[in-house]
């Protein structure tokens, strides 16, 4: 049986520099939500509904009940903290800051 | 004969409704209806515009032409006009020191500690026999925070506690060697006096601050005497049931004691006169106001709070109603309490408190409302023959009447935005009324004032509209606590939150409030405003000056479409064996259009007695 952790996973696809993955889990770490950095390549299963895309200078929250490739959260470079940040809160039920 | 097109008008202070009817030897046809919002104050001529439009829209409906109406009736509106005020009757005035209250989601640790304040790179250069509260601006990034703190304990420099302005609390506290408490998201930190003694306090989650939230706890973190204890409990107070907070002493502190004296407030009346000192509440106030016989003006003492809240009332009215202020004598009064939302003098994150305060609607008689004058200049307008056609209180009653189920005896209760009018007519046909100030506005004005809302159009739709919590992506909590489901997931704007549920979609609201809270503030408001002004309304028009000895009350206006307030008045009326329910005028339009249709039944009834 596989043993499931929880954490949120963060897929890194061709990331670009200017985006930084340290604010991205700044984000998370402030809200107390657990993450893993992930490759592409790599399959971890997670507990939680909410994952991570990171492309290009892009980032992309999906929640997994959602039809497969549809986000719903988008953000770009300069967003990072209010990403993980809103990731964090949606793993935890809160209101999300959209300012 | 032949057959006449009638429109009957109804201007009131918020909405004006009309209906169009084909009037021959028979019961009249009615053919449509319609209601737009009030132009201007009623009885004056911007009331045009909005009489035009709405003759208009209804003609369509009707499938006619403005110009095929025979005659144009409009209601001989009450001669009067109300007016909302609010003002606090306490305030909390802190001296000798600066505090910072809040509930940021996330804060650092948890503890208590006291220190000097310091900026964060300042703190290498501190002595070593004193505690340090560090102060970390935004610029700093979180790790080199943490490195910094760490390094400098290391060095035998005591750190006890840390402000952060940025979202870092436990991003800082994650890296520290020695665990301390942390107040972050403090928005105004340059406002932070440094090199002073403060106090940092933070709960674990799920509690509230104990110690800054007592008095004799900052009197023993800051070894205070009796006197200035009793200086610094408006600190305790305000800090009250929150998560985290920090404490400053400033003593001699730039912040100076305001005090402004809440007043007395008088009622003058045709049997008494009664003086009441605000602070004593709405309550006290009503009760005084039932013991003085007719209200013949209200006056509030000179130089304080309650004197202001009443010149500036009284210079509105004049405004609204083109008479001199000394002119004005308010006919009605109606208090409430209220929640008043104040930024505290020496907090430095925007924080507010709620103090108590009162809400005053009051109500003026005048002069110069001419109905008369809006017919004329309509009829030029239109070219239709334009009339001004009986009491509205009259007019109202023959409308309710056509509510299935009622006769007379019959008491109606029209509950507008602007004020409470009721009328009770008798077996002979004798008609009483009454005009009350407070309704739809005043319940407005409360919600927002509590909510701290800076927006009047959203504290509208919280009293119009049902709530809801979005708990999921795709679950709502309803107001009575079951869940609703939907397939398209919620919106990002409103996940997690309190919105509001209207018909066109969901509002989030921008409070961190319950449902629960909120509901409740709503529903009070209600019954403050409503439930108080349906008695007062009909003790007046009660021929008896006793509840008991009415039968049937028929709720009318705006308000009595709302989807809780006629229900809240049912439940207490029916204390009184009293039948309450809004009306349906005509068996078709719930409690709208009674004026508009009572105008058009008055010129048949006339017809068929032979006139």
């Amino acid at each position: 049986m596989d043993l499931k952790e929880v954490f949120v996973p963060i897929v890194r696809q061709n990331v670009s520099h200017s985006i930084s993955l340290k604010e991205l889990c700044a984000g998370l770490e402030e809200e107390g939500v657990p993450y893993r950095i992930l490759a592409e390549s790599e399959k971890l299963s997670s507990s939680l509904p909410i994952s991570i895309l990171v492309k290009g200078n892009q980032f992309m929250v999906f929640h997994e009940k959602l039809p497969d490739g549809q986000s719903y959260l988008n953000g770009s470079e300069g967003q990072e903290r209010w990403g993980g940040k809103n990731a964090a809160r949606l793993v935890k039920g809160l209101p999300l800051c959209l300012e | 004969m032949a057959k006449d097109i009638l429109a009957g008008i109804d201007i009131g202070n918020s909405t004006t409704e009309i209906a169009i009817a084909e009037v021959g030897d028979r019961d009249p046809l009615f053919l449509s209806q319609h209601l737009v919002p009030t132009t201007g104050v009623k009885g004056t001529a911007e009331n045009i515009h909005g009489i035009v439009a709405c003759l208009e829209k209804a003609a369509e409906k009707a499938g006619i032409k403005v110009s095929d109406l025979s005659r144009i009736r409009l209601n001989d509106a009450v001669p009067v006009i109300g007016d909302l005020a609010m003002d606090l009757i306490s305030e909390t005035i802190i001296t000798e020191s600066s505090m910072i209250g809040h509930n940021p989601d996330t804060p650092g640790g948890g503890g208590i500690g006291v220190g000097e304040t310091v900026m964060i790179d300042e703190l290498p250069d501190q002595r070593r026999d004193k505690d340090f509260i560090v102060v970390v601006p935004e610029s700093f990034d979180y790790e080199w925070v943490a490195y910094m703190i760490n390094r400098c304990i290391k060095d035998g420099i005591s750190v006890k506690g840390a402000i952060i302005q940025k979202d870092d609390g436990v991003l800082v506290h994650n890296r520290l060697q020695e665990k301390i408490p942390i107040v972050d998201e403090v928005d105004f930190i340059e406002k932070v006096p440094l090199h002073k003694l403060a106090a940092v306090e933070v709960a674990l989650s799920g509690h509230v601050i104990r110690m800054l939230s007592n008095p004799y706890g900052l009197a023993t973190v800051f070894g205070l005497s009796p006197e200035e204890t009793r200086q610094i409990a408006p600190v305790a107070k305000s800090l009250v049931g929150i998560r985290s907070a920090v404490v400053i002493r400033t003593p001699q502190g730039e912040i100076v004691e305001r005090k402004i004296e809440a007043g007395n407030i008088t009622l003058v009346g045709d049997k008494d006169s009664v003086s009441v000192p605000i602070n004593d509440g709405a309550e006290r106030i009503m009760k005084a106001y039932e013991n003085i016989g007719d209200l013949v003006d209200v006056q509030g003492e000179m130089g304080t709070n309650v004197g202001g809240m009443l010149n500036g009332l009284r210079q509105d009215l004049a405004n609204l109603t083109g008479q001199d202020a000394n002119d004005i004598h308010i006919s009605d009064m109606l208090a409430v309490d209220a929640g008043i939302p104040t930024s505290i003098s020496g907090a430095m994150a925007g924080e507010i408190a709620m103090e108590q305060g009162v809400a005053l609607a009051s109500m003026v008689k005048t002069e110069k409302l001419s109905v008369h004058k809006v017919a004329d200049l309509l009829q030029q307008r239109l070219d239709v023959e334009v009339e001004v056609g009986g009491i509205e209180a009259e007019m109202a009653m023959r409308g309710a009447l056509t509510t299935p189920g009622t006769e007379q005896p019959l008491v109606i209760l029209d509950m507008g935005g602007g004020s409470t009018d009721a009328a009770s007519i008798d077996h002979k046909g004798q008609i009483t009324t009454t005009h009350l100030a407070g309704a739809g506005d005043m319940v407005t004005l409360v919600i927002k004032s509590e909510l701290a809302l800076e927006d009047a159009d959203l504290a509208e739709k919280i009293k119009k509209y049902p709530l809801g919590k979005v708990i999921s992506l795709f679950h709502m909590q309803l107001e009575d606590g079951t869940i609703s489901f939907t397939e398209t997931p919620y919106a990002p704007e409103t996940y997690g939150k309190v919105v509001i549920r209207e018909d066109s979609g969901l509002t989030p609201l921008p409070i961190r409030d319950s449902l629960e809270k909120i509901r409740h503030v709503r529903r009070e408001a209600k019954r403050k405003v409503f439930v108080t002004n349906a008695l007062r309304a009909l003790e007046k028009v009660s021929p008896t000056q006793n509840l008991r000895h009415l039968s049937f009350v028929v709720m009318l206006g705006g308000s009595a479409l709302d989807f809780e307030i006629p229900q809240m008045i049912t439940e207490e009326l029916s204390k009184y064996s009293i039948v309450a329910g809004f009306a349906n005028t005509r068996g078709t339009e719930g409690p709208r259009n009674a004026v508009a249709t009572g105008l058009i039944l008055s010129v048949t009834e006339g017809v068929a007695n032979g006139s």
